[in-house]
């Protein structure tokens, strides 16, 4: 990753870093060049971009900041 | 006076405010997402952490733990749980079944170490008054326990199958969590936090400013299958009283902040708890 980002704690570090490999992993892209997120802890949105293509999503984390929920929504083209 | 992020004795208001800004410094997990979840996500000083926990934790402990769990579950937007029991499809009550079971069986263990504990002879009956009709069953009706187990098997699924279906890790968590407060805190402070969990079918919400019950009592009128109106009616009917009487016994027997520090953590498993039903219903679907 290629930006220093401040956290206010290790589970938020950690669930960020955990959907960032989740995205990487679905898209099959080898970078993201921007992460947008809103919601909260009962569910959130996300949209991953990498050029001119993106990726929107929702997901929940669980108590040790894994993924436990993840869809794909409808992306914007 | 116990920190309401770790349990600690902290001291009063001054030291709780001291305590939990240097944990937030430190990024304590526990400590920053108390904060923000109920305070600010804003990084405060000492002073203003201090003014804002005395504003939060103001109030009689019975109000205030109905006005806040109302805010919490019944609020705009509703717990997603909530919002789901609306119009709850089979895979939505299915999840409900699937997880419960294990809550209930939690619920009981609970509830025992506040019998086991407690010096208070009222307090002790209204317990096992309540495990009896959770999970053993009186008056010639069958307990809550084998109502919502009926409820999965009028739904579709065999009855060995919902038995044999393990919790949900996130379902796991909280009730691990659940029985951790129970070990921890005094057992008034536990028997009012755990009832007001109750609170989530207390059919009088609308009155705190509830925007939503937890579910449409139309459902009891409706084509939903009988052991689905008779599992859903059990709640509705005896949990307005359950609460209601078990708030005012905690709030006559525990210390105020103990009750409203020890109801916050238990909602903070219960929201968790009811987001795992949706995940069932989900793997479901």
């Amino acid at each position: 990753m290629g930006k220093r980002t401040f956290f206010c704690c290790e589970h938020c570090a950690r669930g960020y870093k955990n959907v960032i490999q989740e995205v990487l992993r679905r898209t099959g892209w080898d970078r993201l060049d921007s992460l947008e997120l809103e919601g909260n802890y009962r569910g959130r949105k996300g949209v991953a971009r990498n050029g001119d293509k993106s990726y929107v999503f929702s997901f929940r984390l669980g108590s040790e900041a894994e993924i436990t929920e993840f869809r794909e929504e409808d992306s914007k083209s | 006076m116990i920190c309401p992020a770790c349990l600690n004795e902290v001291g009063d208001y001054d030291s709780t405010a001291s305590h939990m800004v240097r944990e937030a410094y430190r990024s304590d997990v526990i400590h920053v997402m108390w904060l923000n979840r109920n305070i600010s996500k804003k990084r405060m000083e000492v002073e203003e952490v201090r003014v804002r926990l005395e504003e939060f934790f103001r109030g009689e402990p019975k109000e205030w733990i109905m006005r806040r769990f109302v805010e919490r579950f019944f609020g705009d937007p509703p717990h997603p749980f909530v919002e789901a029991m609306q119009r709850p499809t089979r895979e939505v009550l299915l999840g409900y079944v699937l997880e419960h079971q294990h809550f209930l069986r939690q619920w009981v263990i609970s509830l025992s170490t506040v019998i086991s504990r407690t010096k208070v002879e009222e307090i002790r009956r209204m317990e096992a008054e309540n495990i009896t009709e959770e999970y053993v069953g009186c008056e010639g009706r069958p307990p809550h326990l084998e109502l919502l187990i009926r409820m999965g098997v009028a739904l579709g699924m065999r009855r060995e199958d919902i038995v044999n279906t393990p919790p949900l890790k996130r379902t796991r968590d909280a009730l691990a969590e659940l029985d951790r407060l129970s070990r921890t805190l005094s057992p008034e402070a536990v028997s009012g936090a755990m009832h007001s969990l109750e609170l989530i079918a207390h059919r009088g919400v609308r009155d705190y400013g509830a925007k939503y019950t937890y579910f449409d009592p139309s459902i009891l009128k409706s084509g939903y299958p009988r052991e689905v109106v008779e599992f859903l009616r059990e709640g509705y009917d005896k949990d307005v009283k359950h609460s209601e009487y078990a708030l005012e016994l905690a709030s006559e027997h525990a210390d105020p902040h103990e009750l409203k520090v020890g109801a916050l953590k238990a909602w903070e498993a219960f929201d968790s708890y009811l987001l795992a039903r949706l995940e069932r219903a989900r793997s479901l679907g």
